[in-house]
């Protein structure tokens, strides 16, 4: 998953206004996923979802961090959906 | 009388069980296939052609590698898919072929035999033999499998029947975190067993089981010590495994053995305690004989094998090593450790029939046994060509006596055999229809020998059932105040659903059997216990559960009450504390220096895992936003909070590393069976029929996964548990994904935005009902809910789930009761 609040270099408790002000200050990113994070982080209900799973993956990306996947199954290729994650943990 | 009743069940349902029973080993949809190929004849030329049609199509299928496949366990399969899964799609030749052949070497390989072992130990072997599983294919993994239940099978168990459920469950889980196999594991339950309960363990008789699942296992109730003193203090013949071996021949107490082969006797080895290690059998002369003294404990066996017999003497106290060749073509040399490892493949081999390669045929003769036991119990080879017999006595560990001869007929066979299968089954039918003629037979002179005081007995046995059946009538009719109405909905729900065979198991095959009646009776016991066991104040838990909106719609509990003017500034910024976790307050309300990491060791480990899974409740929960203000209100201002309380602060400060912590512990010290379980807990409390929301579906996912659970795993329980497929994971930073989604559920995703939709919605949407259902679909939903919450599914988790999983359950009646108008 993308991590918007990254890209953005906000936190995940980011207020609208910060949201905004941060996406006017948008540069050298890549215009797709400018439009998309724009999409998701101004709607109310999907921004709100969107902090929600934010959090599964931030805790999800300590936990590998911390202790990995090696001794159990990772049908999902947690790895790699984790991957803007990781500087967070 | 007994008997007369025994052989008239018999002689009705035995055709039919033979039948189901060649049927029940065959996957569900191959059984169905040979149903419908068979019911024909059945009606044209009965019951016996049915069952000769079912043996054919079974036998026939028996080879079948897709057959083959489907009847493996899950484990095998996994294995199987893994090692195939780089050979291609699953819809390529390549993968096809691989699956074939993984299913041949799986073949070859012998089967597990799991008797004696427990749920925790396989547990234990399972994780040893991960890697193999994970990449090695399935005849290493098996292989691996069998390895690791061979060398338990060294290890003596420790009785833990007269343990507490409490030491039991420490004990366990000390040992589970540590080992890194099953004898380990094993091993571990007897060093530790004293510091967990201050008491010396009691050891269980050995049973070594040999590597085939056919074969009989051979109890050792002697010392392994004993066999240790009886051999030579050589480290060439570090062989605990032969010397357990020879202990158990010793300790069955197997008698006299004869044996006469055709061939000659090429050499006859025999040790002795004093001789050394390696023992040269030179040229195609007889050997010289030596002799290994053993201790006392050895009494007697012999072991017949087609080329070499091995042999115990009681009278002499002897092991006696006999090896015979057709013709010895060459020069063979044979060590001590050679011999002691043949010692034991001959025991293994000599187990009842088990191995057919041998290609000798057996007759097993009880009687015949008991007239050749002999006080002398020696072996005699005598070169007499053309004939071989070999008659044996076993005790009840190895069965029966065997007899072989070199012409490879079946004469008879009572014991079970691997050899031909339609022989056998065909030898099996003709003897069960000679003594089911023989019982008739006997039944009819019974019968007609009956007096009037036995027909009186027997009419009062007849109708005993019918008299059972009137009095659980008459019981349930005179149940408590209130049954009424429950027997009233059942008999609504389904009609004659009381007369039908109860059963608490709910899974997916029983779910016609379900029944609200047991399972209510079940929650009643479950919440009898936790009144009297449970010490600490669940009922204040439970509230608190209730307080902080944990009902899957939010329904009735989020019904906001007016905040006072005086509280607004506090009320605001607690409110708003999902937008600034307490990290980044300057100043928390609270003494913040403990953590759940550093508060979590403080407790047992009953306690621990509880919390664990107390964490896990509540960020689920609080991952839907369902702490209401009030509640974070509370949480944020006291210094003199629960447990439970303290556990959902730091969710709501969302503590990432408490829930690494969390997720970890479980791991390592829960068992498999647990962590299923945990699963099954956190959909049954948090997740809502038709509405799993986004990270709901993530977490479980990723859970499934720590827990080593897998998706397959989940998505099956997820089905079963909800009546539909779990979502595909959710991906919410994707626009088009969002535009899949009904619009509806961003507002059945929000929890508290429900509290503004009629009572009976809410209701409904507890239980997964959206506009359009009728009675019927809400007692379909609501057996599913029910499931979802019986006690059985937590069995393996504390009291306190088991609190919560039931009021959980009061909800969905509640919700059927009014849904169903039954409650006005």
């Amino acid at each position: 998953m993308r991590n918007f609040f990254q890209t953005l270099n906000l936190p995940r408790v980011a207020q609208s206004e910060e949201i905004s002000q941060a996406i006017d200050m948008l540069s050298d990113t890549d215009q797709s996923e400018e439009a998309d994070l724009i999409e998701i982080l101004e709607s109310d209900t999907k921004s709100e979802q969107y902090r929600r799973v934010h959090l599964q993956y931030d805790a999800m990306a300590t936990f590998l961090a911390q202790h990995g996947l090696e001794e159990a199954q990772d049908t999902h290729l947690w790895h790699k959906r984790l991957v803007e994650f990781e500087s967070e943990s | 009388m007994h008997n007369i009743f025994i052989f008239l069940l018999f002689l009705v349902t035995a055709p039919v069980a033979f039948a189901a029973t060649s049927l029940s080993s065959l996957p569900p949809e191959i059984q169905e296939e040979i149903s419908k190929l068979c019911l024909p004849i059945q009606y044209r030329e009965g019951a016996a052609a049915y069952r000769n049609c079912v043996q054919n199509e079974v036998s026939n299928r028996a080879d079948d590698p897709q057959t083959a496949l489907s009847k493996l366990s899950f484990d095998d399969k996994y294995a199987i898919q893994q090692a195939c899964a780089k050979a291609g799609a699953t819809s390529t030749n390549a993968y096809g072929d691989c699956i074939g052949q993984q299913v041949t070497d799986l073949q070859q390989q012998p089967q597990l035999n799991l008797n004696d072992v427990s749920d925790d130990e396989l547990y234990a072997a399972q994780q040893a033999c991960f890697d193999a599983q994970s990449n090695l294919g399935a005849a290493a993994y098996r292989n691996c499998m069998i390895n690791q239940t061979d060398a338990l099978a060294l290890v003596a168990r420790v009785d833990l029947g007269n343990l507490s459920a409490l030491n039991k469950n420490a004990l366990q889980l000390r040992c589970s975190a540590n080992a890194d196999s099953a004898a380990s594991y094993r091993q571990c339950l007897g060093t530790e067993y004293s510091s967990v309960t201050n008491r010396e363990p009691t050891f269980l008789p050995l049973t070594v089981r040999p590597r085939t699942s056919n074969t009989t296992p051979v109890v050792i109730e002697a010392p392994i010590s004993s066999i240790d003193a009886a051999l030579p203090d050589d480290s060439t013949i570090n062989n605990e495994e032969s010397a357990i071996t020879l202990e158990s021949i010793a300790s069955n107490n197997s008698t006299a053995v004869t044996a006469e082969t055709s061939a000659d006797v090429t050499t006859v080895p025999v040790l002795e305690r004093t001789v050394e290690p390696a023992i040269a059998v030179a040229e195609t002369t007889p050997a010289p004989t030596t002799e290994l003294t053993t201790t006392t404990s050895l009494e007697s066996a012999q072991l017949p094998t087609p080329d070499r017999t091995l042999v115990i003497d009681q009278s002499t106290e002897t092991v006696t090593a006999t090896a015979t060749q057709e013709a010895a073509p060459e020069p063979r040399v044979i060590s001590r450790p050679e011999l002691v490892s043949e010692f034991q493949r001959n025991v293994e081999s000599s187990t009842p029939i088990a191995n057919a390669d041998t290609a000798s045929s057996i007759t097993a003769e009880a009687a015949t046994v008991e007239d050749t036991l002999s006080p002398a119990n020696d072996i005699e080879a005598n070169p007499t060509p053309a004939t071989a017999t070999a008659t044996a006595t076993a005790t009840d560990s190895i069965a029966n006596s065997v007899q072989t001869n070199s012409s490879g007929d079946i004469a008879s066979a009572e014991a079970p055999t691997t050899t031909d299968t339609a022989s056998s089954m065909s030898a099996f039918m003709q003897t069960a229809s000679e003594k089911a003629q023989q019982a008739w037979q006997w039944l009819l002179n019974e019968l007609s020998n009956l007096g009037s005081k036995g027909w009186l007995i027997l009419a009062g046995v007849l109708a005993l059932p019918a008299i059972l059946l009137g009095m659980r009538g008459l019981f349930r009719s005179v149940r408590e105040p209130g049954s009424e109405k429950r027997s009233a909905l059942a008999e609504r729900i389904e009609p004659g659903l009381q007369t039908r065979a109860r059963n608490l198991d709910h899974s997916a095959q029983l779910d016609d059997l379900f029944n609200d009646d047991d399972f209510d009776l079940s929650l009643d016991n479950a919440a009898k216990r936790t009144d009297a066991d449970i010490e600490t104040p669940v009922s204040v838990s439970v509230n608190d559960t209730i307080n902080a909106n944990l009902d899957n719609n939010a329904a009735t509990q989020f019904a906001v009450k007016p905040v006072q003017a005086a509280e607004t500034s506090i009320e605001d910024e607690f409110a708003s504390l999902d937008e600034q976790p307490t990290q980044l307050l300057e100043k928390p309300p609270f003494d913040n220096a403990e953590t759940f990491n550093t508060w979590l060791p403080t407790f047992n480990e009953a306690d621990q895992q509880h919390f664990c899974i107390e964490y896990l409740l509540y960020w689920m929960a609080y991952s839907d936003n369902r702490y209401t203000p009030e509640l974070k209100k509370r949480l944020f201002t006291s210094n003199d909070l629960s447990d439970t309380d303290k556990i959902k602060r730091w969710v709501l400060m969302q503590d990432v590393n408490a829930f690494a912590q969390a997720v970890q512990h479980i791991r390592s010290h829960c068992s498999a069976q647990q962590m299923e379980q945990i699963i099954a807990f956190l959909m049954a409390m948090l997740v809502s029929e038709n509405n799993v929301t986004p990270a709901q579906n993530t977490l479980l996912r990723f859970l499934s996964d720590a827990f080593s659970i897998g998706q397959d795993e989940l998505q099956q329980r997820f089905e079963i548990a909800f009546g539909h497929a779990l979502p595909a994971i959710p991906r919410v930073d994707r626009p088009d994904w969002w535009e899949k989604q009904n619009e509806q559920f961003g507002t059945l995703w929000e929890p508290q935005s429900l509290q503004a939709l009629p009572e009976k919605k809410q209701l409904a949407l507890r239980l997964g009902l959206m506009d359009d259902y009728n009675e019927n679909d809400v007692i379909q939903a609501f057996r599913r809910a029910a499931r979802r919450c019986h006690p059985d599914r937590f069995s393996e988790l504390g009291e306190k789930e088991l609190v919560m999983a039931e009021f959980q359950f009061s909800k969905f009646e509640e919700s059927r009761d009014v849904l169903l108008g039954v409650s006005a």
